[in-house]
């Protein structure tokens, strides 16, 4: 399991329309808001997958930045 | 994972987006234009203390674009398992763009050198095979031999190609190791491609290198202003904190220069389209106006700005001696002119005209100059690639310089020219320690009598020792046009990978059968990846990257920041600097330096001679190579080099005042990522510098001990520019002269080349993380949807590219990501495929000597 955050910065009168949108999103939710600012974690299977949902809500109309915070790949063998 | 666990990461994860969130907001508070944010107040801490105590956590900072975030990296049994940004760094706040999800994989590609490699038959250059494992031994042995004959035989066919993205301590003792130990000048760095033209500029302008401001700036502008930068895609976190900017102050404009739409022209108020090459023309126009009509501000103008104008109709470097011909020998010339000849050189560029030769409205031209005349508005210019890679790139950076001198809007919180940067340390190594080919270390340079006595001071060597490199060496172009010719024998590069950025490749690679000097050459690469470079590669080192050792990174707004090792390098991937001394002490062998073998005298400190071998504790190393390098900057340190910087004995012109780059000592860096230079010991604590030249308390950012050193209190804008010659800087007159090719009937469509989101430069690392390569696995051709139509060109159908320099093929798009009008395209250069380079002409800056890569006029058929 990798679990990752972020911080999208939104157009302020698309923040509602954004959030509605991306908490339907697998593994995504919904944390808090600091003005135009969501707190979201993705929890996926893999670094891969992650990205491919992190770049999805940053493609969302009124998303201006898609700001990763933190990730953990504890899980995921970077190795082999 | 378990579920406990599990729960406990989530948590973790939530409290650092809430406190990055938090703390951002607070931050447009404190600027008085945001309200409400209350963050969390929660210590989101490492991923566990007790039960969760194998977990080592490390500093480390990005080692992808030249933002230079903090990241914070944690490590179990080994292993890279988290990543996240660290909160206490000033540059990010804790925010990270979605490439650095991938700093941990980076390290992990399945093909990674784990040996040193030897290419035996130099018929197999250029093909993916050929390469063979070797043992240390051997392959030090081989390049220390190879590099000695050359040495031996003739310096002038040797070349070092150097990176924006070695660590400070390394390019340091690779500086010292070339210039002081070889005596050799032919070294320069990847910088060269993309800030050359700022690093001329900020010289000629303010006789120092790299920004008055900071970061800072973006959290309390008025109005951005960005030319010919694509800021939403190259420099992600600074955009964010453009944009939060934006909206948290209603009267925040953005005003996107350009000459295509990208994805930073989405967000912006105003876009100004210009025909490429004309931004000297709007920027003139700008001047122009604020003079003509009274707007620019007469007080900061008399007492801190001096005026010139320079040599003109500089012509182009079509031809490889163009730097000797009676035009590229007179580039650097200038004369002192007064304002009223400033003012009537500036007078033609009237907002019709610039409107005529650029195509930017005169409205919108009139429109932004009013607000550059508003003494009451903040204004931040940023500015990467679309200036500096200018076949006029030094005179735009000038240009913008005199908007901003002119108006004031300088070295203030909020107000300032800041020229971006795209590599994590173009500014700490390859500027500040001197990988250039004209410069040794803290901004001195070679050509200067003075500047040699006190490196010669420092590094102990005797007097005019090193008016052996009096001359500058060969520059990036200058090399790689004389390898292709057969005039270079010997090529090293480090974390660079020039077979695919380097323009003019066609040429360059000996695709062209007069210019095969690629195969015979001995060209030695450290890289931890396969490339294209170590295609061509005779010796492959396997190198160490990012935090499987400990280095230095200094980004854009002079923050110097340690990474520390994390985990180790796999197989027998060794570090640079360990490659670079062990060369250096066997090439060496032999060579003395007054009564003392050369290599000695200047690694000595560094080696143990009990194991004949680098000193094993890196961190060591490090300190101890930061710390001699550090009093460059800190002449008191060193009796005879404070002489020289005082100018105690009346030999020379000027003070050095070195002291205007200060840095701490390395441990301070250790416990610190906030000290921008220069950093100024108050009361027994280091203090950084938020606006340099400015005046104000130190404790809170403002340059007070430098202006107390050098230069005058309670002048106009409260500033001083007290590095640049009396104390004013210049501003500078240059006419808008063309570009090296224009579009004509063969070649219709202009060509610009640039970086995306999910890929950095070569792609040699994003490629490698799938998912990266997923997202754009493919570089296309942003086109035109009309051009596409006129050449019955659909949306994703192959195309064949071709220039007067060379050919490629790729697939063309009319997608909106880059969104080019009529006439213009544009393609990233990332992949080795699709190699754009094949065709980009390599025509440069006859200042800079940095290549122009946004306006190579090109034709395109239906492949």
């Amino acid at each position: 399991m990798v679990i990752s955050s972020y911080v999208i910065d939104t157009i302020p009168e698309k923040c509602e329309e954004v959030s509605s949108i991306l908490v339907t999103y697998p593994g995504v939710e919904l944390h808090g808001q600091e003005k135009n600012r969501l707190i979201v974690t993705i929890e996926a299977d893999s670094v891969d997958e992650t990205y491919v949902i992190a770049t999805k809500m940053a493609l969302l109309d009124g998303v201006l930045n898609n700001n990763l915070i933190y990730c953990n790949f504890e899980d995921e063998t970077l190795c082999d | 994972m378990e579920l406990s666990r599990r729960v406990f990461v989530k948590g973790v994860a939530v409290a650092m987006a809430a406190t990055a969130a938090g703390s951002l907001v607070a931050c447009q508070d404190q600027t008085g234009s945001g309200g409400g944010g209350s963050g969390t107040g929660t210590d989101p801490g490492p991923s566990g203390g007790g039960a969760e105590a194998a977990i080592v956590k490390t500093k480390g900072v990005c080692r992808f674009c030249g933002t230079g975030c903090g990241v914070i990296c944690e490590v179990k049994d080994g292993k890279l398992i988290t990543v996240y940004g660290d909160p206490d760094n000033k540059s990010n706040m804790g925010l990270s763009c979605v490439k650095g999800l991938h700093l941990g994989q980076i390290l992990y590609g399945d093909d990674r050198f784990v040996k040193p490699m030897i290419r035996d038959d130099k018929n197999t250059k250029g093909t993916p095979g050929g390469l063979r494992e070797a043992t240390w031994e051997e392959a030090l042995d081989l390049v220390s031999t190879k590099l000695q004959d050359t040495w031996r035989n003739d310096k002038s066919r040797l070349a070092f190609w150097g990176s924006g993205q070695q660590p400070i301590t390394e390019g340091y003792a690779l500086a010292k190791f070339w210039k002081a130990g070889l005596l050799c000048n032919n070294i320069d760095p990847n910088a060269r491609l993309c800030m050359a033209s700022a690093v001329v500029a900020f010289m000629n302008v303010f006789q120092t290198d790299e920004p008055m401001g900071s970061y800072t700036d973006l959290d309390l502008a008025d109005v951005f202003v960005t030319w010919g930068a694509n800021m939403a895609e190259a420099h992600p976190v600074l955009y964010s904190r453009l944009t939060a900017r934006k909206v948290s102050g209603p009267g925040v404009k953005h005003y996107d220069i350009t000459t295509l739409r990208t994805s930073t022209s989405k967000t912006a108020d105003k876009v100004l389209m210009f025909r490429p090459g004309s931004d000297l023309a709007v920027a003139n126009a700008i001047s122009n106006y604020l003079i003509q009509n009274n707007l620019y501000d007469k007080d900061f103008v008399e007492a801190h700005v001096q005026f010139k104008e320079g040599a003109e109709n500089l012509g182009h470097a079509y031809e490889d001696g163009y730097d000797a011909s009676d035009a590229g020998k007179t580039v650097n010339d200038v004369t002192g002119i007064d304002f009223a000849r400033f003012s009537e050189r500036m007078s033609t560029y009237t907002l019709e005209y610039a409107s005529q030769i650029s195509g930017v409205p005169a409205a919108d031209i009139e429109e932004l100059a009013k607000l550059f005349g508003d003494p009451d508005k903040k204004i931040m210019s940023l500015w990467t690639m679309g200036v500096n890679q200018h076949t006029r790139g030094t005179w735009m950076n000038h240009c913008i310089y005199n908007i901003h001198l002119l108006s004031g809007k300088i070295s203030k919180p909020g107000s300032g020219p800041f020229s971006l940067t795209g590599q994590p340390t173009a500014c700490g190594t390859a500027r500040e320690v001197g990988l250039f080919a004209h410069r040794l270390p803290a901004d001195l340079v070679v050509n200067n009598p003075q500047h040699r006595r006190y490196a010669e001071a420092i590094w102990d060597l005797p007097n005019e020792y090193l008016d052996a490199i009096e001359a500058p060496g060969k520059h990036t172009v200058r090399i790689f046009r004389d390898l292709s010719k057969g005039d270079i024998d010997f090529l090293w590069s480090c974390a660079n990978n020039w077979a695919v950025t380097l323009p003019r490749l066609t040429r360059y690679l000996g695709k062209n059968p007069e210019y095969k000097g690629i195969i015979d050459a001995f060209i030695v690469v450290n890289e931890p990846y396969p490339t294209l470079s170590t295609q061509y590669a005779d010796v492959v080192f396997p190198a160490a990257m990012w935090v499987e050792r400990e280095g230095q990174y200094g980004n854009a707004e002079r923050r110097t920041a340690v990474f520390e090792k994390a985990v180790d390098p796999p197989g027998e991937a060794m570090w640079d600097t360990w490659i670079f001394l062990q060369v250096a002490k066997r090439v060496l062998e032999g060579t003395m330096i007054g009564s003392t073998p050369a290599f000695d005298h200047l690694f000595g400190f560094v080696w143990d001679s009990a194991t004949d071998d680098l000193i094993a504790d890196q961190r060591e190393v490090n300190r101890r190579l930061f710390n001699e390098y550090r009093i460059f900057s800190n002449p008191d340190l060193n009796d005879a080099a404070q002489a020289i910087n005082k100018d105690s004995e009346g030999k020379f012109e000027a003070l050095l005042k070195m002291e205007n780059k200060q840095l701490a000592p390395y441990d301070e860096y250790l416990d610190n990522a906030a000290l921008t230079w220069p950093v100024r010991e108050v009361d027994g604590k280091w203090l950084a510098t938020t606006w340099r030249f400015a005046e104000g308390k130190q404790s809170e950012g403002f340059d007070e001990v430098g202006i107390e050193m050098y230069g005058d209190a309670g002048k106009p804008g409260g500033v001083s520019f007290y590095k640049s010659a009396g104390k004013k800087p210049s501003a500078v007159f240059r006419p808008y002269e063309p570009p090296a090719e224009e579009p004509d009937a063969e070649y219709p469509f202009w060509f610009c080349t640039g970086r995306l989101l999910e890929h950095w430069h070569s792609g040699s690392m994003t490629r490698r993380v799938p998912n990266l390569d997923n997202a754009l696995p493919e570089a296309l051709l942003y086109m035109n949807a009309d051009d596409c139509a006129a050449l019955g060109i659909s949306n994703g159908d192959k195309v064949k590219v071709t220039s007067r320099h060379g050919s490629f093929d790729i697939t063309a798009t009319t997608d909106q990501r880059v969104a080019p009008p009529a006439g213009m395209t544009f393609a990233p250069f990332f992949a080795e495929e699709a190699l754009i380079n094949l065709a980009v002409h390599d025509y440069y800056c006859p200042l800079s000597k940095e290549p122009d890569y946004k306006k190579t006029c090109i034709k395109i058929e239906k492949a």
